[in-house]
C-alpha cells in the first residue's frame, strides 16, 4: 500500500514538474501562428488553448480531466495526446526490448568468458569492445551500419518500421553501449564471484567448471546484472531518441522530443506521464526478479 | 594571426566533429554501391523521404511550412502559382474585382467533385474560408484573412463574392495561397479532418500512419489531367544521411531537403538529378536600428557592416555553395518585385573602415548577434569573423529557435539577429510590412519612403504595377542597408534520373501532379 501511495505521488510530482518547466520554456503561439499575427491575434489563441488561465487552475483542470483518462487534444496532432502517446509505445518497447535482448546475448556471455579465462581471447577482445562500446555514439554506430549494410552491400533496409529485417540494426546500435556495459559488469561480478569461498569449497568438492560457472557463479553475480539491465532498459528507452532518428523508427522518443520543440505542451505531459507509469512498472518487476532468485529480498520488506 | 582570411579560421571550425563525421559517412566509399534508377516500388508509384512527421493534414490550419509536402497534392484552391510563382486559375474560371476594390467575384467550374464524390459549390468556398476564421479552429491562416474579410455571399452555386473591410492588394495572392477548399459538412469536427481530410486534389488520403508515412492514391474523378502517378507515398525520414541513403539504395525516389555537405557527391553520382531549388527566403541579420546611441542607427555603420563580409565566400565555404549573394531584402524568385540591376554590396573591407570612421567609430564596437540553432552556427561565426577585420567584434549568442522566434516577436533579439523570410503568396508585401512597417511583428527598422510605398502598395494592383512599387522599396532598403543580406536560401532536391519532375521555385511547395517515369 506504502508502495502504491509512492507511485502515485511519483507520478503525480513528475506531473507537476514537467507542467510547470514546459510552460517556463515559451510560449506554443509564437510558433503556431505567422508573424503576421497580432498581440491579439495571439491572446485569442491562448484563450482558445485554455493558457490564459491562471497556472494552478490549468493543473487543477489537468489532474481532473487525467482521472478520466483525459490529456487533452495535442496542439500539432489534432488528436487526444494520450492515445497518440500510448500508440507510440509498442515500437518504442520493441526496439528497446529487442537491442535489450541484444546486449544480454552479447554482453553476458562475453563477460562470463573472460571472467572464466583472465588475459584470454574474450577478456582482451572483450576489453578492446568494452572500450568501443562505451565510447562510440550509438547514432555514429547507426550511420555506419547504415552505410555498410544497406548502401554498400544491400542486406538491410536503411530505416522505416516494418519487418524483422528493419530491426536489426537500429536494435543492434542502440544496443551496442548497454552491451559493452553488461560485459563489464559480468566480467567483474563473475571474477569477484569466483573468488569467493562457496566456488572454492564447489570446486574442492568436485564439482565441474560449467557448473561451477553457470550455477554457481553466474547465479550469485546475476542480482546486479539484473539491476544494471533493468535500469538500461529504462535507459534505453529514454536514450532510443537518436536512434528512432537515424532509422525513422516511429517510437515514443522523438515524439515527445518533437513535442517539446513545437511546445505541444499536452502531448509533453502525457509523455512523461506514460514514461512515469513505465518506469515505475520496470522498477516493480525488477523487485519481483530479484525476490525470486534471491530468498533474502521480501518485497516490501 | 595576421594576414589570414577570416574565412581561413573559419573553416577550422566550420565542421564540428559530428559534421565531419557525418559529411565523411556521406562520401562515396571503396566498393560503393551506385544509385539505384528504378522505381522504389513500380512505374505508378513515387516514394518521396520527407525530413519532418505529418501531424495534421488540415491544410486550413497548419502553418504553410507543414502543408507545403502534401497541400498541392491533396487539396486544391481556386487560383495557384506556376511552377515560376505566376498566379494561375485552378477551380475558378474568372474573377472580377469591383472598381472600389472591396469586392472579389470568383467563377466556379462546374461540376468539380470532391474525394467523397460531392460537387463542389460556392457554399464550400464559404465554408472553408468561415472555418479559417474561427478562432476556435486555431488557424494559421486567420491572420491573413481575419483583418480584411468583412463577408462571404454566395449568390449562386458557382458564384462566391468576397467582401472587404478594407483594401488589400494582395488579396488575390492570399487566396490562391492559404485557402484550400474543403466540402463544408466535412469542416464539422476539426480533429476528424486533421486526419483525414477531403477536398479536390489529384490525391485523396489512403492512411496516414504517424511518425512512418502518408500514403495517398490517385482521385480518379479529378477535374484536372490525371496524374501519371496512382500511388503517391510520403515516407517520413527525418535524418537527412538516412534519406540520402535511402535514395541511394532506390527504397525512396526523390529525398527532400537533402544536406548542404551531401550536395556535391550526390551531384557526382550517376543515376540521380540534384537540382537546388531557390526558396525566395533572403537569409540576412536584421538589425535594430531606432536606438539613437547604437551604432546601427547610423547608415554607414550598417553600411560598412555589409561591405566587410564577402558573401560568395560564406556561401561556398559555409552554405558548401548553395546560395547567390543578395542584393536587398526582397527575394529576386518574386515573379516581380526586384530590379535585375541591383547588385549586392561587394567585398571591400578598406571601405568599411572608411565608413565606420566616418560614422565616428574608427576603432569598431562591440555588439551582440543572436543565431538561431535553425542556421548553422559556422554562419554566425564567419560573419563575426569577417567584422572582426574591421574593429566590429560581435559576440555570438546560439540559442534554441523557439527561444529565438519569442525575442524576435518581442522585438528584443538586438541590436542584431541571423533571419531569414520565407514565401508563400509570391508577393513581398508580408515580409515587407512585416520588416519594416511601423508596427510590424519584426519591424525594427523605421524608413519613412519605405512606410510610405508600403501603404502605397496596399492600394496597388496588378504584378507590373506592384513589381514597379516592390523595386522602389528593394532599392531604398539596399541604400540604406537595411540589414546585413548574405544569401537567398535554396533546398536541395535528389531524384532518380527515370524520374521527369521539377521542383518548384520560390518556395518550398511539393508538386508532383506533372510527375511521371520516364
Amino acid at each position: 500500500m506504502r508502495r502504491l501511495a509512492g507511485s502515485v505521488a511519483t507520478i503525480l510530482l513528475a506531473s507537476l514538474v514537467i507542467f510547470v518547466l514546459i510552460r517556463l520554456v515559451g510560449d506554443p503561439t509564437h510558433l503556431m501562428l505567422p508573424p503576421e499575427a497580432t498581440d491579439d491575434d495571439r491572446a485569442l489563441l491562448r484563450q482558445e488553448l485554455g493558457l490564459d488561465r491562471p497556472m494552478v487552475v490549468q493543473y487543477a483542470t489537468f489532474l481532473f480531466d487525467l482521472l478520466r483518462g483525459d490529456m487533452g487534444e495535442s496542439f500539432s496532432y489534432r488528436q487526444p495526446a494520450l492515445p497518440l502517446v500510448i500508440s507510440m509505445l509498442p515500437p518504442s518497447l520493441m526496439l528497446a526490448g529487442a537491442a535489450m535482448l541484444m546486449a544480454v546475448a552479447l554482453g553476458v556471455p562475453w563477460g562470463l568468458l573472460a571472467a572464466y579465462r583472465p588475459d584470454g581471447w574474450a577478456d582482451r577482445t572483450g576489453r578492446v569492445f568494452a572500450v568501443l562500446g562505451q565510447s562510440g555514439p550509438p547514432f555514429f554506430v547507426g550511420l555506419l551500419l547504415i552505410r555498410l549494410l544497406s548502401v554498400n552491400w544491400r542486406l538491410l533496409p536503411t530505416s522505416g518500421y516494418g519487418d524483422v529485417t528493419h530491426l536489426v540494426m537500429p536494435a543492434f546500435a542502440l544496443s551496442w553501449y548497454s552491451a559493452a556495459g553488461l560485459l563489464r559488469l559480468t566480467r567483474a561480478s563473475v571474477t569477484e564471484a569466483l573468488r569467493s569461498d562457496y566456488i572454492l569449497t564447489a570446486r574442492i568438492k568436485g564439482v565441474s567448471d560449467r557448473a561451477v560457472l553457470l550455477r554457481h557463479a553466474l547465479r550469485n553475480a546475476a542480482l546486479p546484472i539484473i539491476t544494471f539491465t533493468s535500469s538500461q532498459f529504462g535507459i534505453l528507452l529514454g536514450s532510443a531518441v537518436s536512434i528512432e532518428a537515424v532509422f525513422a523508427w516511429p517510437g515514443f522518443g522523438k515524439l515527445i522530443v518533437d513535442a517539446i520543440s513545437q511546445l505541444d505542451y499536452t502531448v509533453v505531459q502525457a509523455g512523461v506521464v506514460v514514461a512515469a507509469v513505465l518506469f515505475i512498472a520496470i522498477n516493480l518487476c525488477t523487485d519481483i526478479l530479484c525476490a525470486a532468485l534471491d530468498p533474502r529480498i521480501r518485497l516490501g520488506s | 594571426m595576421p594576414g589570414e582570411s577570416p574565412l581561413d579560421r573559419a573553416s577550422l571550425r566550420r565542421r564540428p566533429l559530428l559534421g565531419g563525421l557525418l559529411a565523411g559517412l556521406a562520401a562515396p566509399w571503396p566498393g560503393f554501391a551506385a544509385a539505384t534508377p528504378a522505381p522504389a516500388v513500380d512505374r505508378e508509384t513515387l516514394v518521396v523521404g520527407v525530413e519532418k512527421d505529418f501531424q495534421s493534414l488540415d491544410g486550413l490550419v497548419v502553418a504553410s511550412g507543414d502543408s507545403q509536402r502534401y497541400a498541392w497534392s491533396v487539396f486544391d484552391t481556386l487560383s495557384s502559382f506556376d511552377s515560376a510563382g505566376h498566379l494561375v486559375l485552378r477551380l475558378a474560371t474568372d474573377v472580377a474585382i469591383a472598381p472600389d476594390r472591396l469586392s472579389y467575384t470568383y467563377r466556379l467550374r462546374s461540376g468539380v467533385k470532391f474525394h467523397n464524390g460531392a460537387t463542389m459549390t460556392s457554399r464550400d468556398v464559404k465554408a472553408s474560408l468561415e472555418y479559417i476564421l474561427r478562432p476556435e479552429n486555431r488557424s494559421s491562416r486567420r491572420p491573413f484573412f481575419a483583418p480584411f474579410v468583412a463577408g462571404i455571399d454566395t449568390p449562386d452555386d458557382l458564384t462566391v463574392v468576397f467582401r472587404l473591410t478594407q483594401e488589400d492588394g494582395v488579396f488575390v495572392n492570399k487566396i490562391a495561397g492559404y485557402l484550400l477548399i474543403a466540402p463544408a459538412d466535412h469542416l464539422a469536427s476539426a480533429s476528424a479532418f486533421a486526419q483525414a481530410p477531403v477536398s479536390l486534389g489529384a490525391w485523396r488520403v489512403k492512411s496516414l500512419k504517424p511518425g512512418r508515412a502518408l500514403e495517398l492514391e490517385r482521385f480518379e474523378d479529378y477535374w484536372g489531367p490525371k496524374p501519371a502517378i496512382r500511388n503517391l507515398v510520403f515516407r517520413v525520414i527525418p535524418e537527412p544521411g538516412s534519406r540520402v541513403a535511402a535514395l541511394r539504395t532506390g527504397e525512396i525516389d526523390i529525398a527532400v531537403v537533402v544536406p548542404l555537405p551531401d550536395t556535391k557527391a550526390l551531384r557526382a553520382e550517376p543515376g540521380l538529378h540534384v537540382l537546388a531549388a531557390p526558396m525566395a527566403s533572403p537569409l540576412h541579420v536584421h538589425l535594430y536600428t531606432e536606438q539613437p546611441d547604437s551604432p546601427l542607427s547610423r547608415r554607414e555603420v550598417r553600411q560598412a557592416l555589409n561591405y566587410a563580409i564577402d558573401e560568395r565566400a560564406i556561401i561556398d565555404s559555409v552554405l558548401d555553395g548553395v546560395g547567390e549573394p543578395l542584393a536587398t531584402f526582397i527575394s529576386r524568385y518574386y515573379p516581380y518585385s526586384t530590379d535585375p540591376a541591383l547588385a549586392p554590396y561587394p567585398y571591400d573591407p578598406e571601405k568599411a573602415q572608411a565608413l565606420l570612421k566616418q560614422a565616428g567609430y574608427p576603432g569598431g564596437f562591440a555588439t551582440k548577434l543572436y543565431s538561431p540553432n535553425d542556421q548553422p552556427v559556422e554562419l554566425a561565426e564567419a560573419i563575426a569573423a569577417y567584422w572582426e577585420q574591421v574593429g566590429v567584434k560581435a559576440a555570438i549568442q546560439r540559442m534554441d529557435y523557439e527561444s529565438w522566434l519569442k525575442l524576435m516577436n518581442a522585438h528584443k533579439a538586438e541590436p542584431m539577429a541571423i533571419t531569414q523570410s520565407t514565401n508563400t503568396i509570391y508577393d513581398a508585401v508580408h515580409p515587407v510590412s512585416g520588416h519594416f512597417y511601423p508596427g510590424g511583428p519584426y519591424a525594427d527598422y523605421f524608413n519613412p519612403e519605405v512606410k510610405a510605398l508600403v501603404d502605397d502598395v496596399n492600394h496597388t494592383y496588378g504584378a507590373e504595377a506592384r513589381g514597379q512599387v516592390f523595386q522602389k522599396i528593394g532599392r531604398i532598403l539596399h541604400d540604406d542597408a537595411s540589414s546585413v543580406f548574405i544569401s537567398e536560401l535554396y533546398y536541395v532536391y535528389a531524384w532518380k534520373q527515370g524520374l521527369n519532375w521539377s521542383p518548384q521555385i520560390g518556395s518550398g511547395f511539393l508538386d508532383f501532379r506533372a510527375a511521371r517515369w520516364a
